[in-house]
């Protein structure tokens, strides 16, 4: 067993670095594209908002796998050729981004209103006082959600295997078509997956305490 | 010289609540006038108008001759811009019931923000004064430390600190020893009452009547969105004309047998 292990590893390792690739990307996005949404979707300007709100809400009514088809498959009819990967990475992240913004919003209206009272009583507009006081504080509270988010993204990854994009998941098929042990090799993927999500989860936790406003 | 604060007729409703009705008075400069009266009875909202993190609906209120919130065109009110309101807000320092530290930040971070993104202060010169206000409220040593490491007195006064840092012409002070533990009430109106001293225009919104009493130059008594009686602490304390100030105070000195 300790031979299949050894055999299967290489071309397993291959998929797990791609998955490690999309997830980071994927992650990296989706933080991007959520923060920023999330802080448009408490702004005064009810159009923005309007806007953030109709792609959360758009977003979260959809299954991952049915966005990630409709990426691959409809873009194409409007010219625009996208290959599996990028259009992979396109809806982990879009997918992601609308959870994200979710936990920004929430944690943003989960401060005490003293907060903007007091930056306001001291002259500060409203992105100076969003820049300084609001963000930086509903960033720290969206911390362990947002872990929460990251590991799903990382396990969202696992399904861009079905449109032929080579990661940790599609290897672990092809490896267990090879060897016939598809229990053993999922195994060992599902190990690969945990260690990367146990890893992300201590991250998590590290930061946590760092950021923590006592030290 | 005028007053540095003159409020005329301001009202104020929260929805079908009306808080403030036709709130009429003036503060003279160095002036510590201290507002009592019954919770709901409106003095927060009052205290929040002047300087307009509540907005007023209809009056007017004058911040040292200025009409604030508000451009009056053809006798309309106007609602000002947002920039023009945070400058006019400079001027006027508020202290709060639950502090409202910044928690993600240190004492000193607290107190020189606004000094240096507001009023453009250097920030050498801003931590300076930072020092020195940290000093004549006793915190000196809690510079670099994170507000929660504070106790609720301490908080009080690095509040205090924050506000003066802005060099306001004017301190608003919200119930700020309500929240506080009985121990720690002292310390807190110790640097009031220093400040009252130094000449500096407060207007005060407390429960604590001794404290009132030793450092108001004018007391004002609102009951149900009104101002129903003001004058000096002797005259309101000791000798009040309306039944409802003396049900008021009849309360409190009932308070202290108990």
């Amino acid at each position: 067993m300790f031979s299949l292990f050894v055999g299967t590893f290489p071309h397993l390792a291959k998929g797990a670095v791609n998955t490690l690739y999309f997830s980071a990307v994927c992650l990296i996005l989706g933080l991007v594209i959520g923060i920023l949404s999330g802080i448009l979707s408490v702004i005064p300007s009810k159009i923005i908002r309007g806007i953030i709100f109709a792609y959360i809400y758009l977003i979260r009514g959809i299954p991952l796998l049915v966005l990630l088809f409709l990426t691959y498959y409809m873009l194409p009819l409007f010219g625009i050729d996208l290959n599996a990967g990028i259009a992979a990475a396109a809806s982990i992240s879009i997918y992601t981004g609308a959870f994200i913004s979710e936990i920004i919003r929430a944690a943003i209206n989960s401060l005490p209103g003293g907060q903007t009272d007091a930056a306001k009583s001291l002259g500060m507009e409203y992105w100076l006082y969003m820049r300084k006081v609001i963000v930086p504080q509903a960033l720290r509270q969206s911390l362990p959600p947002i872990v929460n988010i990251a590991l799903m993204c990382i396990k969202f990854t696992a399904l861009i295997s079905i449109i032929s994009v080579n990661d940790l998941t599609l290897a672990g098929k092809e490896m267990s078509e090879v060897t016939l042990k598809p229990f053993h090799i999922y195994a060992e993927v599902a190990l690969i997956y945990f260690i990367f999500c146990f890893s992300l989860s201590r991250l998590g936790l590290y930061l946590e305490k760092r950021l923590h406003y006592v030290h | 010289m005028e007053p540095i604060i003159k409020v005329v007729n301001v009202n104020k409703s929260f929805g079908n609540l009306h808080v403030l009705k036709d709130v009429s008075f003036t503060v003279e400069r160095g002036e510590a006038v201290v507002v009592i009266g019954t919770s709901g009875c409106g003095k927060t909202t009052l205290l929040r108008c002047l300087n307009f993190l509540n907005e007023y609906d209809s009056g007017e209120i004058y911040i040292d001759g200025e009409l604030l919130g508000y451009k009056k065109v053809n006798g309309k009110l106007h609602r000002r811009s947002e920039e023009e309101i945070a400058k006019s807000r400079e001027e006027v320092g508020i202290v709060f019931q639950s502090f409202n530290l910044f928690p993600h930040m240190t004492v000193l971070e607290n107190i020189i923000l606004s000094p240096t993104y507001v009023r453009k202060i250097e920030k050498k010169k801003a931590i300076e004064t930072a020092k020195e206000l940290l000093d004549r409220v006793g915190l000196l040593d809690k510079l670099d430390e994170h507000p929660v490491r504070l106790s609720g007195g301490q908080q009080q006064r690095v509040a205090i600190a924050r506000a003066l840092a802005m060099q306001p012409k004017i301190m608003l002070f919200d119930e700020v020893t309500s929240a506080l533990d009985p121990e720690l009430v002292g310390e807190v109106l110790a640097v009031m009452k220093q400040l009252a001293k130094s000449g500096m225009t407060m207007v005060i919104v407390t429960h604590e009547m001794h404290f009132a009493k030793d450092v108001a130059n004018r007391i004002i008594f609102m009951d149900d969105g009104r101002i129903v009686e003001q004058g000096s602490p002797k005259e309101v304390l000791s000798t009040p004309k309306s039944g409802r100030l003396q049900a008021f105070l009849k309360r409190f000195t009932e308070d202290y047998f108990l």
